[in-house]
């Protein structure tokens, strides 16, 4: 060992003698298991603002006849069977089949969905520890917090606790100055070449017509693009709803009763989401009572059937209990 | 019964697991914070932890994924980390200020990095037990270590320079 190894060593157990005192671990540890069985129980945490709309659109009371949001190409199609996921500037296909969540809660449920990849955004808490640690699936990570993701050959994974024996990994990065990347974990080579083949970096929108960030608008179309945005404004999640699910969404958002008034409120921590050019949801945790929905250029109550057209299915935010959450988010 | 068996080993095992905690996060709020979100999360599980081979390496391992988890989730909120406080009867001297440079280059490591430097001289893990802790390979985890430990030893003749 070097002197600066010795030296770091004996600096790091001086600074460990500054570690709180343990005396509230166990009620501080009991406080949060309760605290976190509430919050699943009734799936909440902070509020719901709104924001503007950028909308030209017309919105009749629930009559979805003359509802037309402004026709323009559709980005390409992705191929059958697989979907378009995005985060921050890059975007990647997946096999539909891929549900959401972390990589490694693989085993939270028994190890019943052990064999359904996932994917995986940053901001997720890690609830329980599974072995191998990691499952298969697609996590996105962002390489100021986590160096690891220099683009990397395909390489199989030959035995430990780390993921599935047999396991084809990679990493993918568009640039060494990225701000995103991904790395993909998958049981056969083939799925994580035709992944990594597919990740692209998004410029101007992505295939679901979401900008990479909140500041530009989202691409119209005859289908609505719904895409997440971050408080640092980073695209979080996009996604594209069939013709038939854009009319009813159509008609089924902004009933709520009109609010006189802006909200006021808003911080750095906002999330929004943005459903087309139609309306702009933004979720704070500090506007207990700004749960509305801006729609063409008017704030309405924020209702159930609002948030469930605005939540992509694997949102992963919380909401306060005063958020009018709908009982199923959409699959 | 569980509750009491839990609380006893938290009682043992809990200053320990604190310590690591602020070395890999450089506070005492966020060292808390980390160290009751694992503890939260083994007491339900505490039956089943509790007979596998080695608790304290699970639980060590569940402080370091909420270490991850909680830097991936909080990082934009994160707050200048303070110098430890000088305690009564502290050293003086050459050795010390050398000591505290060293921690606050540590501090300013990336995070995957500092895991690693952690993991590696304080809890003194070989290679292989960091990889699989951290669930990354054994080779991403030398280069980690070797890279922290470079960049400390620049920071560290940089401020000699200076001097």
């Amino acid at each position: 060992m070097s002197d600066l190894e010795t030296l770091l060593r004996t600096s790091l157990e001086a600074a460990a003698d500054h570690a709180p005192n343990s005396g509230n671990l166990l009620a501080g540890a009991r406080r949060r298991l309760r605290r976190r069985r509430v919050l699943t129980t009734s799936a909440a945490v902070a509020a719901v603002a709104m924001v503007v709309v950028p909308i030209s659109l017309a919105l009749g009371d629930g009559d979805a006849e003359g509802s037309k949001l402004p026709v323009a190409t559709d980005p390409p199609s992705v191929a059958s069977g697989w979907r378009i996921e995005s985060w921050r500037d890059i975007e990647v296909t997946v096999p539909e089949s891929w549900g959401y969540g972390t990589v490694d809660q693989w085993c939270a449920d028994d190890g019943k969905s052990a064999k359904v990849p996932v994917v995986d955004r940053p901001g997720l808490q890690t609830e329980v520890l599974c072995h191998p640690i990691f499952g298969y699936g697609v996590r996105f990570v962002d390489p100021a917090v986590d160096s690891d993701h220099a683009p990397s050959e395909i390489w199989q994974y030959d035995g430990g606790d780390g993921y599935p024996d047999g396991a084809w990994l990679a990493s993918w990065s568009p640039g060494p100055s990225s701000d995103a990347a991904i790395s993909v974990v998958a049981p056969d080579r083939a799925t994580v070449q035709r992944i990594l083949d597919s990740a692209r970096r998004i410029t101007g929108t992505d295939a679901n017509g979401c900008p990479s960030h909140a500041d530009a608008d989202p691409a119209a179309g005859e289908r609505l693009s719904i895409c997440r945005y971050g408080g640092d404004g980073w695209l979080q999640q996009s996604e594209r709803l069939s013709a038939d699910d854009t009319q009813r969404a159509i008609s089924e958002i902004g009933h709520g009763a009109l609010v006189d008034g802006s909200v006021g409120c808003g911080s750095s921590e906002d999330t929004t989401i943005k459903l087309g050019g139609l309306a702009v949801v933004t979720l704070t945790s500090e506007c207990a009572d700004g749960n509305q929905i801006a729609l063409s250029g008017t704030l309405h109550q924020l209702t159930k059937r609002d948030l469930y057209w605005a939540l992509s299915p694997g949102w992963s935010g919380g909401v306060d209990r005063s958020v009018p959450f709908p009982e199923h988010l959409r699959r | 019964m569980v509750a009491d068996d839990f609380a006893a080993w938290v009682e043992a095992r809990g200053p320990g697991l604190l310590r690591l905690a602020y070395v890999l996060t450089g506070n005492s709020v966020d060292a808390e914070e980390i160290v009751q979100d694992a503890l939260s999360r083994a007491l339900p599980r505490w039956s089943r932890i509790s007979t596998v081979g080695d608790p304290d390496a699970y639980v060590r391992r569940m402080v370091v994924n909420a270490h991850t988890s909680w830097w991936r989730k909080f990082r934009r909120r994160e707050s200048v980390m303070a110098d430890p406080p000088e305690r009564p009867g502290t050293p003086s001297g050459l050795a010390v200020e050398e000591r505290l440079e060293l921690w606050r280059a540590c501090l300013r490591l990336p995070d995957d990095q500092r895991t690693a430097v952690v993991l590696r001289y304080y809890e003194q893990l070989e290679y292989a037990e960091i990889a699989e802790l951290t669930g990354v390979r054994e080779g991403s985890v030398r280069s980690r270590v070797s890279r922290g430990i470079a960049t400390l030893r620049l920071e560290l003749a940089g401020e000699s320079e200076t001097e």
